[in-house]
Formats: C-alpha cells, structure tokens, sequence
C-alpha cells in the first residue's frame, strides 16, 4: 500500500485510541480536578469494565449485539457502583488526604486485579462486537487523464471502529453540556474551585466526592467497553490505560478537561500513527518523553493554567 | 437567635479560641472586633461548621448546632460573606448566585431581591466574577449570601480593600439589612465602620472575650476601640 493510504489507517487507527484514552482519562481528569485524588486503581477499573462486558455479553445467552448493549450499560453502572463502595469505605476514612490516598488505590489496585484473577481466571477472554462490517475507502490520485477513484487493496474500516470513535465523540460532548449545563454540574464545578466555600453554601462535598469517584471509573469502564471487542478482555489490561491516562491528563493539564481531551487526540493519534509506521513501544517512549518535556517545561500542563 | 456559648476551637493542637461568648438576635447588628490573629475568623468558621469545636456550644434559635455537618449549616439560614470574598472565581456572576440559590431552593424572585441591593451585578451576569473588580466582588459575594435568604449574616472584613464608595455601599447594604431584621455578626478592623453600624461590640483578644460594649458607648467614647486595638 503506498503512503497516502497507510497514513490514513494510521490515523484512523490512532483516532480509535484517542476516542477511548479521551474517555478514559477525563474519567482520571475529573476524579483529580474535583477530588484532588491521584486515582492508582484507574486502569483496573477500566480491566474490570472489560471483563464485565466479556461476562454479560457471553452469559445472557441471547444474541451477541444485544448481550454488548447490556454490558454497555451494565458494566460502567457495576464499576461505578463499586467505585462509591470503595469512595465510601476507604477514601473518604482518610479524608481524601492526597498522600494516603495514592497509598490506598495502589491497595485497591492489587484488590480489584486479583480478585479478578480469582474470579475470571488468567484467560483473555473475546467479546464479539455487535457489527463489524468492513467498509473499503476509495483513495484519489491524481493521474494523466486527472483524478482518479482508486480502491487500494486492504484499504478499509470496519464500522464498528467507526462507531466507537462517534459513540466516544457524543459521551465527550453530553459530559461537557453535563458539566456546563446541568445543576449538578454546577456543583461539581463549584466544590472543584473551593471546597470549603462549597460547603459553606450547603453542598455536602463528601457525597458530590463519591458521586464523580464512581464517574470517573464508569468512565474508564465505558471506554474499556467500547474497545473491548477489538482488544479481548484480560486481568492485566489495566496497566496501559493508566499509563496513557496519566500521560494525557499530564500533558493536558492536571483537571482541564478540554486539555485532557486535547491531549488524548494528540497521544491517541501519535500512538496510532507511530504503532503503524515504527513500532508501538516506540510510541510509548515518544509519549513519556513528552510527558518528561512538559513536566519541566510547562508543568501545568500544555492547556492548563499556572497556579498562582 | 444564634448564640455561642463559651467555645473552644483548636488548629490541631494550637488552641486559639478559648471559652468565647456572644449572641446575635434578630434586627441587630453585632461586631467582633480584636486585632489580627485575635481569633475573630475562626469563630466564624466555627459558627459555619468549618473548624469543629472542642468543648461549649454554638445554638440557633435555642437548637444545639455545633455537631452539624458544615453542609447543614446555610440551610438554618446563616450566611456567610467569608474574608477575601472568595468567589468561584471560574464561573459566571449568575452561577455563583445560583450556587447560593440551591441552599433554600430559591427561585428568581430571591435572586431579584439580591441584585435590587446590588444593581450593578445585573448588568454582569455572563461576567465571569474573578474579572469584576474588588468592590464588584464584594457586592456579589454579600449577594451571594442573600440568596440563601439568612435570618444571620455574618460578614468577615466586608470592606477590607475598598474603596469610599464602595465601603457605603455595603454598609447601606448592612443597614437595609438590619431592616429586614437579620441579624448580622460583622468581623471589623476598621473602627469608622464598626462606630458607623454597631448596636453592640465584642471586643476580643487572643481568642478570650475582653469586653463588650454597647454602641452607644463605642460612639460616645471611641477611645475605648482605639486603645484596644493600638490604632
């Protein structure tokens, strides 16, 4: 296949990862921009939004897009629900206090994954995905007798890819209206600019704080979902989702959503791109060399704002 | 109306309230006045449910309330226009006043009421309030509190940093206040205003209650403010 082609499936490739990691990482975004957490067990809700969908796809015994469907919506309300759980009965015992909470989600990390490990055992487990009709791309190139309609070999997507890519566009797009329009995210937004004030004006912070907790890991869940039919489910799945939701909410800046969704774009792309072309180590190398730059560069983050 | 009574309050083991008194009723305005560090915003935080206390206790209307969760608080009706106004200085002037409008469920005609004090923030409510200016901020912070329709207002420093004009603006805030018969608790170091609004005065000092006074007495013999406050 000649270049033109090849860097369009690599960026297809890449907006396929950007459109998760976005996901995924404003999940990370909010739980730090609001709560000032550093969530460790992040990617492992992420792990266990996978095997809940292989799980409710595989056991409801009806047919594979509808069992997908339901897990859509099982799986991110289950590992929500589980992220209040544990908001309830560990973060919120230590006053959310930013040092012991890292400490206690490195905890639940290991607790969720071995659990998981226990439960679904070490398999990596498929999820059929409810479409996958392969659509071939016309290419244009321009000849002697001028352009042309080409239809390289090869040179296709799969709608269920596309698909992904809109579904994570529309959540993106409903969670910024959420959060600019709604009530609630009022509240959100108000405890994230001063907590004590918030208080002070009667929003019972502790309970906003479990809400964006389990949030932020139904959004992680949610993203896992969605790639899930593409990439299997499995125990230890949950390491590189949290490195690149790191990597972007760094980059982007620590709680800016528009920066992290910026910065999932820019990763996502560069990941795909650089995974088609080199190798998809070397992309990981490039992103934390970026991280690197930015942290002593620009601190705050390309698209967050310095603290006064 | 809203009553403390011999309080302690503690920045982990540094005491610095030790058995403070004082009581506010409705239609009075009352003000805690000390030099820095006297302990006068800690009481208010205290009030406020911010800073817990460690022994007496805060009453509203005869209600024991110092074991409240700080969230319950506004929803007695005390509000709180905090030093250094702290805003959410990120979102608009309608959204702050909003946040103060969720605590009662108020509808447009409270909001309406607060900006009738404050015409000015009428003009600015797509303005995004850490761009108003110093006076402006003022105004929508004491706004702010009045939408939670308080029966107390407690007004930290409401006229540090101001300038003339818009010191009289508050203070005719405060009085119209007064009118409606809200009891306000006003933190001052600035002894015209406290001489201006006060029916009475604490004085304190190094978190004890030194004194009290009655406005009368502070008008007639303003010395008794100054010397205690070394101005």
């Amino acid at each position: 296949m000649e270049f033109g082609p090849h860097f369009l499936l690599a960026t297809l490739e890449g907006a396929l990862t950007a459109a998760v990691l976005a996901l995924t990482a404003v999940g990370l975004s909010v739980v730090f921009g609001i709560m000032r957490v550093v969530n460790v067990a992040h990617g492992e809700f992420f792990m266990l939004g996978a095997v809940i969908a292989w799980f409710v796809s595989t056991t409801v015994g009806i047919h594979p897009a509808v069992g997908f469907l339901l897990a859509l919506v099982v799986a991110p309300v289950m590992v929500g629900f589980l992220a209040i759980v544990a908001d309830q009965l560990v973060l919120r015992r230590l006053d959310y206090d930013p040092e012991r909470t890292i400490v206690a989600t490195i905890g639940l990390l290991y607790c969720i994954q071995q659990v998981t490990l226990m439960t679904f055992g070490p398999d990596a487990r498929p999820v059929i995905p409810p479409f996958n009709q392969r659509i071939a791309l016309p290419w244009f190139e321009l000849g002697e007798q001028g352009f042309q309609v080409t239809w390289p070999w090869g040179f296709g997507v799969t709608t269920y890819k596309l698909a992904v890519i809109m579904f994570a566009v529309i959540i993106l797009v409903g969670l910024w209206r959420f959060l600019a329009r709604s009530k609630f995210g009022l509240i959100m937004r108000a405890t994230q600019l001063d907590r004590e004030m918030a208080l002070a004006f009667g929003i019972p912070i502790e309970r906003v704080y479990a809400i964006v907790f389990g949030l932020g890991a139904g959004l992680a869940a949610l993203g896992a979902v969605l790639i899930v039919p593409i990439r299997q489910a499995h125990y230890l799945m949950g390491g590189e989702p949290l490195l690149l939701s790191f990597i972007v909410v760094i980059i982007g800046g620590l709680g800016s959503i528009p920066g992290t969704i910026m910065a999932a774009i820019l990763i996502g792309l560069s990941d795909g791109i650089i995974s088609v072309f080199f190798s998809p180590t070397l992309a990981k190398i490039i992103a934390t060399l970026l991280v690197a730059f930015v942290l002593v560069y620009r601190p705050q983050g390309l698209f967050g704002r310095r603290l006064p | 109306m809203l009553r403390l009574d011999r309080i302690d309050v503690s920045y982990g083991r540094v005491q610095v309230l030790f058995g403070l008194s004082l009581n506010v009723s409705a239609g009075e305005i009352v003000c805690l006045v000390g030099r820095n560090g006297a302990g006068k915003s800690t009481a208010i935080k205290a009030i406020m449910g911010l800073l817990q206390i460690s022994s007496g206790s805060i009453e509203m209307d005869g209600e024991r309330i110092s074991h409240y969760p700080p969230h319950r608080i506004p929803g007695l009706q005390i509000g709180l226009v905090p030093q250094g106004r702290r805003l959410f200085s990120e979102l608009t002037v309608a959204e702050n006043l909003e946040i103060g409008l969720m605590v009662r469920g108020g509808g447009r005609n409270v909001r309406q009421r607060a900006l009738e004090m404050f015409p000015r923030l009428q003009e600015r409510l797509d303005q995004i309030a850490g761009t108003l200016s110093g006076g402006e901020q003022q105004m929508l912070a004491t706004a702010r509190a009045l939408c939670i329709e308080p029966r107390v207002l407690l007004l930290d420093e409401p006229t540090e940093g101001l300038q003339p004009s818009m010191t009289a603006q508050i203070r005719n805030a405060v009085l119209q206040l007064k009118k409606q018969e809200v009891g306000i608790l006003l933190v001052e170091q600035r002894v015209d205003a406290v001489l201006a609004l006060a029916d009475r005065v604490y004085l304190i000092e190094n978190g004890r209650n030194l004194r009290d006074y009655s406005g009368r007495e502070i008008n007639d013999t303003p010395e008794l403010l100054i010397k205690h406050l070394g101005i």
